[in-house]
């Protein structure tokens, strides 16, 4: 039997209590989202996306809920301070599933709506009936070949079976976002502790704005998470997304994105995985309008027994869009982690430009890596290209930088750093790459404790 | 300065270097010279402790030290510098970077502090003047998209940089124009002092007419099997190996 049981059982048990606590829109897809997980386990190594995490397995504990809305034990305005030097941000903290208010809201420019999603649904409920789970349930991407075989994702599901708020951004056409707009995800708790978390991101034309995502959490404590995000970016909509992961070896979380993009949007989402445990994550774009440009970017440095997973599907629907891939991991210790990128050029999508590069670097025997481009096309003026590297440090740098004196301690740090100095390249905000380089730096001298900055008293 | 005495070394267990015997005293040039293949970039890495090249048998003094027990960033430390061959590119380490690293390192070792930001950036302008290499390569990664003239350059920089006592310059001048060779040669000459020693890998007489060495050494099969003055160096330029090859032989027999 697979482990969604309990999850059900609860549902059915709380259904009142839990819808109670939320509003309409979030309800409204509950009894689908139960109906396809009665039929559906959740997935494990035997479907495809899930070949490198098992999902049911990670969800097999008995995770507490906060199915009441008690507010977190910590006021993250009072034990925490998440910030950027050099770096003006908004800040949202969101504790466990519960976003706490936003202090930072007179500061957001005409035209920026920055709330929870059942605020919103009272607030403005046409956009959040209009966009809520709409990308998250669009129809797969393997629809139009294994018409046999549809499956829907059964995390994102099970997210929508038991969410209850979520954090919900609206950004007026023409408006752009001055600061960068940073959440703050923390986990904390006396418990083990499941929290279903939820963001919904709607870009207006030509807006513009910048995410910081960091993710913490206490230690001691099993904590699973799942997300859901949906962002969907109008006509020449720009948004940039850097997610930043420093959680605990013995915290599991899976995150879905999904994007919608019409004609001539940009979206990046850039992640980088400091310290985890196991850690999914599932980016599905899908690229509507002629001349959208969608980046993924990742770095992952694990050692341990961390295990991290990034399955990414750039889906071109239209014409003349272009997707970069660029995914580089530094694997220490027994630590093991997969890149299955996919690239699906849908007939009709003619003059796609995409370009995936997975490299990966190997510093212990024991760590492993799967990495696996992907591209399936159905059109014929199309250029796509990937590769894939996998490699441990270079013996003969490491004898250059040694013969000038650097010792070899230091030398293995430099080039791990070098390695993965591509990926940070691709952050545009300055105070920003600074900051994740020398957290990088930090991370492979295992000097990390916290981001220090952030530090949680 | 530095003694090798019956040097044994192989390479993936393949011998190289059978029996290399070379003296090299403070403030001496020696020139080593050799048909390709012969071990003289063997006998370099060996110098600097590249761990992939194995010492079988023999010893090494530097300055009184046993050279084959130092890592190699302590024989760096200790003086010894080499002039990669083929200098590889490490892109992602800025040649700032590397330098400050590797400069404050040394320091560490001889108990020193850092070198204050403002005067090392000073010392870097006036080293990179030296070899003439221009400001944007500091900023660019180690050797990332250089020439093969500029990577040497950037090789010479950096024994200007560190400062070492004994240089090994394996094939410094290939690959360099004429110009190059020229401005490369006197700033080489010119971190001469008569305390620093350095080997010099060649096969070239033009290298010679600047360095005018002390001392020139003939490598061949893995043991050196001729030696003289700058002279040998001209009559190698002139006559090819053929005849120290057919000399050695008649010796060994
Ligand atoms: N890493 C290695 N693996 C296997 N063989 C090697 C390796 N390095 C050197 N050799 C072999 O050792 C021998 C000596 O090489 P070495 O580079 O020392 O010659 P050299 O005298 O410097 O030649 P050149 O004048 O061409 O630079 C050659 O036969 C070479 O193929
Ligand atoms: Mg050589």
């Amino acid at each position: 039997m697979s482990n969604v049981q309990q999850y059900l059982d609860l549902y059915r048990e709380h259904r009142e209590l839990l819808e109670q606590k939320s509003s309409a829109p979030l309800n409204a897809p509950r009894a689908a989202a139960a109906e396809y997980l009665a039929d559906h386990p959740l997935p494990g190594k035997r479907n495809e996306r899930y070949k490198y995490t098992d999902a049911d397995a990670a969800f097999a504990p008995n995770f507490g809920l906060n199915l009441h809305r008690a507010l977190a034990l910590r006021n993250p305005y009072a034990s925490c301070h998440c910030s950027v030097p050099d770096m003006s941000t908004l800040v949202l903290y969101v504790v466990n599933d519960v976003v706490f208010p936003f202090r930072d809201a007179d500061r957001l420019p005409e035209g920026v709506t920055v709330t929870t999603l059942n605020r919103a649904a009272e607030e403005c409920p046409e956009l959040v009936e209009r966009y809520y789970h709409r990308a998250a349930a669009a129809e797969p991407a393997n629809a139009h070949k294994h018409i046999d075989r549809v499956e829907r994702d059964a995390v994102t599901q099970l997210n929508t079976l038991l969410v209850q708020d979520g954090v919900f951004v609206h950004i007026e056409a023409g408006v752009q976002l001055e600061h960068t707009l940073q959440i703050v995800f923390l986990s904390s708790s006396r418990h083990v502790l499941m929290s279903n978390r939820r963001l919904l991101i709607v870009a207006e034309e030509d807006a513009k704005a910048d995410f910081l995502l960091c993710e913490h959490a206490d230690a001691g404590h099993g904590f699973l998470t799942t997300q859901v995000t949906e962002v969907y970016a109008a006509d020449r909509a720009c948004l940039n997304f850097y997610s930043l992961e420093e959680t605990q070896p013995d915290n599991a979380r899976f995150s879905n994105i999904y994007v919608e993009q019409q004609a001539e949007s940009r979206v990046s989402l850039n992640g980088i995985a400091l310290v985890t445990g196991l850690s999914r994550t599932m980016i599905n774009a899908r690229l509507l309008g002629v001349g959208a440009d969608c980046q993924t970017t990742g770095a992952v440095i694990a050692d341990g027994r961390q295990q991290v997973d990034n399955s990414i599907l750039v889906d071109h629907v239209a014409e003349a869009c272009t997707s970069d891939m660029l995914f580089k991991y530094v694997l220490d210790g027994e630590s093991e982690a997969a890149f299955s990128g996919k690239v699906l050029v849908r007939p009709g999508a003619q003059r796609t430009l995409s370009h995936q590069n997975s490299a990966n670097l190997c510093v212990s025997p024991d760590a492993r890596v799967h990495s696996q481009p992907m591209l399936e096309i159905y059109a014929d003026d199309v250029r796509c290209n990937h590769g894939s590297t996998i490699g441990k440090l270079d013996e003969t740098a490491l004898l250059y930088l040694r013969q000038r004196g650097i010792p070899e301690k230091e030398a293995r740090l430099l080039l791990q750093h070098a390695f993965i100095n591509d990926v940070l390249q691709r952050v545009q905000i300055d105070a920003l790459r600074e900051r994740l380089s020398y957290l990088v730096e930090m991370r492979f001298r295992g000097e990390l404790r916290h981001c220090k900055n952030c530090r949680h008293h | 300065m530095l003694e090798i005495r019956n040097l044994h070394a192989s390479v993936e267990g393949k011998e190289i270097l059978r029996g290399v015997n070379l003296t090299i005293g403070d403030g001496e040039v020696h020139v080593l010279m050799g048909p390709n293949g012969s071990g003289k970039s063997t006998l370099s890495h060996v110098l600097v402790g590249n761990p992939k090249f194995e010492v079988t048998k023999g010893e090494i003094v530097f300055n009184g030290k046993d050279l084959l027990e130092l890592s190699p960033e302590d024989r760096s430390h200790e003086g010894v510098f080499m002039s990669f061959q083929a200098p590889i590119e490490i892109p992602g380490v800025s040649m700032t970077n590397f330098m400050r690293a590797a400069l404050n390192a040394k320091r560490k070792y001889f108990g020193q502090d850092p070198m204050p930001a403002a005067e090392f950036l000073k010392m870097l302008r006036e080293k990179r003047k030296l070899v003439g290499l221009d400001a944007h390569f500091m900023s660019r990664g180690v050797n990332e998209g250089f020439s093969g003239g500029e990577r040497k350059r950037n090789e010479i920089f950096q024994m200007a940089v560190l400062e070492p006592t004994f240089s090994i310059l394996d094939e410094t001048d290939s690959g360099l124009d004429v110009d190059a060779l020229r401005i490369v040669a006197e700033g080489f000459n010119q971190l001469r002092t008569p305390k620093t020693s350095a080997l010099v890998i060649t096969h070239y007489q033009r290298m010679l007419d600047y360095l005018t060495p002390d001392f020139v050494h003939v490598l061949v099969n893995g043991r050196i099997v001729k030696e003289g003055n700058a002279s040998l160096g001209y009559e190698i330029e002139q006559r090819g190996f053929d005849w120290i090859k057919e000399e050695a032989d008649r010796q060994s027999l």
